[in-house]
Parts: structure tokens; sequence; C-alpha cells
């Protein structure tokens, strides 16, 4: 029977052929999912770059402008809280200013009522009208 | 004379898209020609075993540099040459390269044209053993997969001239042993 080279140098590795087919299989296995993982990656990749192009670019100018409000109004907040959590005020000058503030008031009310007991005047009934000033209402009457 | 069947394109493209089954189909169709041809070379079991599993490896990462999905089998066999070169930098053994032979006009006949009596097998891979490498390199190529000249200059990275001349002192050889033997 005649064989031809090809057949010569293969048969001798028949053999092989389960080994070679873990070979293949180990490098399928390692290969191609370290590939799939690699593919995910690129998918966020590409996810955030198309959202940066769709979203971000074009209306870049208005979300530089609102970024810049919000770093200012970070600013604004924080130096604020800063401020009143540095004025946190002691307690006792609370307590100094709120008695203050009672005496205050009570001085004012003492000067209120002082004013209320003191004896009113009669006011003086207002001049008819079409009456002149330099006339005195007496002697009107009087002429009368 | 009956029709032969063209044998089904190879799943190259899909392989490039990620396609795991295509691997599999294209490793299934080379893995024992890639072994035999670099147990020519290299002739040691696990180092073979080895050297095919870095070619598989390097195949799926780089298969986006592979411009023809038709000369996917030279371009595999190519990484598998340059694999073992690397093994045998490694190993100091780069003088097995090297041959000086004059170049000569390649014969035109197929590598099925050499037919061999089962008898005989043993004295051919007796003889192929004792080919220089550069030799026996072209020579099983050409008998494996039956690449052209330009596929296996291409492979080993040798000058198309070169291959020929070395293809023409190896079918030499084996023609002259298969008369010879009895």
């Amino acid at each position: 029977m005649n064989q031809t080279p090809k057949d010569i140098l293969l048969e001798q590795h028949q053999a092989m052929a389960a080994k070679l087919d873990r070979v293949s299989e180990g490098v399928l296995a390692a290969e191609l999912g370290r590939r799939d993982l690699t593919t995910h990656k690129n998918l966020a990749g590409a996810m955030a770059q198309k959202l940066w192009l769709e979203l971000i670019w074009p209306s870049r100018r208005a979300w530089a402008g609102l970024a810049a409000v919000w770093v200012v109004l970070a600013v604004v907040h924080f130096a604020g809280s800063r401020y009143s959590s540095q004025s946190s005020v002691n307690p006792q000058i609370i307590a100094a200013n709120w008695r203050e503030q009672e005496q205050l008031f009570a001085e004012l009310l003492s000067e209120h009522s002082t004013i209320l007991a003191k004896p009113q005047a009669p006011a003086a009934p207002p001049p008819p009208l079409g009456t002149s000033a330099l006339w005195p209402t007496e002697e009107k009457t009087a002429c009368a | 004379m009956p029709p032969v069947a063209e044998p089904a394109p190879l799943p190259v493209a899909q392989a490039r898209a990620g396609d795991a089954e295509a691997w599999r189909v294209l490793f299934r169709r080379y893995q024992l020609p890639l072994y035999a041809y670099l147990y020519e070379l290299v002739r040691h079991e696990q180092t073979c075993l080895d050297l095919v599993q870095d070619t598989f490896i390097r195949a799926v990462r780089h298969i986006s540099g592979l411009r023809e999905d038709a000369k996917f089998g030279s371009w595999l066999f190519g990484i598998a040459h340059q694999q073992c070169l690397q093994h045998w930098r490694k190993s100091g053994r780069e003088e097995l390269l090297g041959d000086d032979l004059p170049d000569v006009v390649a014969e035109d006949d197929g590598p099925d044209e050499i037919l061999i009596r089962s008898e005989q097998a043993a004295a051919v891979r007796a003889l192929l053993a004792r080919l220089p490498i550069p030799q026996r390199s072209v020579l099983v190529l050409y008998f494996l997969e039956d690449f052209s000249i330009e596929d296996i200059a291409r492979v080993t990275g040798a000058p198309a001239g070169t291959v020929k001349s070395r293809l023409h002192h190896a079918k030499r050889a084996l023609k002259k042993l298969v008369k010879e033997q009895p």
C-alpha cells in the first residue's frame, strides 16, 4: 500500500490528538475568556466616550457655567458653615445678651407705663371751617 | 472522474470576531500538522506541545494582523516557526538554521507525486531526520500543507530562491531514497 509523505508525517503523531485537543481547549478557555473581559472594559469605555460626546461636549458651555455655579455655591456653603462653626457663641454670652435684652424691654415698659399714668390736657377743638386763624373763637361769639 | 467536493472555507472571519467555535474548528484543522512540523524540527514531545500552545495563544491575540483570510494556514505556521526559532535562541542552537546550497530551479511536481510504500515509511522518517533543519523545514511544510514556494518563504522568513533550492535538494534526496529502497 502506498502512502503520501503527508500520511507518513501525520500518522506517527495520531496518538497526540487527545493532548492537542486539551491544549486547544485550554487556549480557548484562557484567551477567549480574557478577551471577553477586555471587551467588557472596552464597552464601558465606549459608553463613557459616547456619553461624553453626545451629552456633555455639545453643551459644554452650559455644563461649564453650571459647574461654575456649583463651585461658587459649594464655596459659599463651606465658607458659611465654617464661619458659623467658628462663631458658635458661648452660651454664657447668649444668656448675658438675653438678660440685657430683658432689661431693656423692662425699661421700655416702665417708661411707657409712666407716660400713660400722667393726666393729659384736653385737646383744643379744631377751628371751624372757613375761619381765619387771626380771629379767636371767643371774640366771634361775643360779637354775636 | 467523480467530482471532488471543495473543502469548506475556514471560518477565519468568525474567529477574528471572537467566535470560540470558529477557533475550535481552526485549531482542530491545524493542531496535528503544526505538531508534526514542530516535531520534525524539535524532536521533543513536551516542547512541541508547548510550542503549539504558544502558537495558538499568539494566533488568538494577533489575528487582527492577518490581512488575507486565505493565508491563515501559512500565517499560523509562520507563528509556529518563529516560536521554534525563539526556543532555539534560548537554548543557543541558532546554528541549526543555516545552510549553504546553490540556487536551483524548482521542479514542478506536487507533494503527492512522491508515493512511498508503507515499508519505506520508517526509512523516509530516518531520511528526514538526517536532512539539515532548513531543508527538512521546507520539505515538511511542502508535504504537510502543499504550501507554495512563496508561502514557505513567508513561513520560514527565507528568500523564495533559497526555499526553492532547499526544496529541490530535499526532494532529490527523498526520491533517491524511494528508488533505492527495495
